[in-house]
């Protein structure tokens, strides 16, 4: 008897292991799997004109479509001029789908930044990871 | 000590059982959101080749912009984008036109459509495009 009730219990005890890590790596699956989808749904393109960017002297306008089939978060996006990180940007979803960027939605970023003239490059990631970038003359 | 061995053994096995439907069930879930996506993203592969667009004439006395679409995909308007001198052109004031096709917002291969400009483009650089997939100037 007390054979019978110490194997029941050493075998519930390693059942319960067993499920609960079970339980955990279909959990991560489901996460990583849900992290994927995304990223894979997820496209942007830089759309302005490489050889006429709106520049003031002060600040430089640029136009991001999201151009995949998922709508994106413009929280945690990042802007890179020149190869250095710039944080002094307005964001703005154009069109009437107000602050959503919805796919096919355009973006405007506006940047304060002083540029001398000649060639620049731009690069905008979004915080999904998605990015993009542009080579132009101002 | 046989009960014993049998009773660990069922209680293992229904456990292993258990942990198969859940884990397989999880895999079985990413497989299909995988294969879903990796589709649709092919599709959009696909459409990106497929679509071209070119100027046909820009009419400067009448501010119109005619293009053809040169690909193999149909365009949806609401995808063409137009940039005068540089800036984003407000869409709701620019009227785009499918030739022979009044309203429809579908732009099919062969078929003409015609932007009409609210302002002058008379030495403007323009860009069309679509998405990006495709692009269209006029300097």
């Amino acid at each position: 008897m007390i054979f019978f009730i110490a194997a029941v219990v050493v075998a519930a005890s390693m059942a319960g292991v067993f499920i609960s890590v079970g339980y955990e790596m279909a959990q991560k699956i489901d996460v990583e799997s849900e992290a994927m989808t995304e990223a894979m749904q997820s496209e942007i393109a830089i759309i302005n004109d490489p050889a006429m960017v709106p520049y003031d002297g002060t600040s430089l306008t640029i136009y991001v479509e999201n151009t995949g089939s998922s709508t994106l978060n413009t929280q945690g996006l990042f802007v890179m001029m020149d190869g250095g990180y710039t944080n002094d940007t307005a964001l703005q979803v154009l069109g009437s789908n107000g602050a959503q960027w919805v796919p096919s939605a355009v973006l405007q970023i506006t940047i304060n930044i002083s540029l001398a003239p000649g060639d620049h490059v731009i690069k905008v990631i979004t915080g999904d990871g998605e990015a993009d970038s542009l080579t132009f003359r101002i | 000590m046989g009960l014993s061995v049998s009773a660990a053994s069922a209680i293992l096995f229904t456990t292993f059982v258990i942990l198969f439907g859940i884990v397989f069930g999880s895999f079985d879930h990413f497989q299909d959101s995988l294969i879903n996506s990796q589709n649709e993203q092919t599709e959009r592969y696909e459409r990106m080749m497929d679509t071209s667009i070119s100027i046909v004439e820009v009419d400067d006395a009448n501010d119109t912009v005619t293009l053809v679409n040169d690909g193999e995909a149909s365009i949806d308007l609401d995808d063409v984008d137009i940039l005068v001198n540089g800036a984003l052109a407000d869409q709701t004031l620019i009227t785009l036109t499918v030739q022979g096709h009044p309203g429809s917002k579908l732009w099919a291969p062969g078929e003409q459509m015609v932007i009409d400009f609210p302002m002058e483009i008379d030495g403007a650089r323009l860009k069309v495009t679509v998405k990006e997939w495709a692009s269209a100037y006029h300097a």
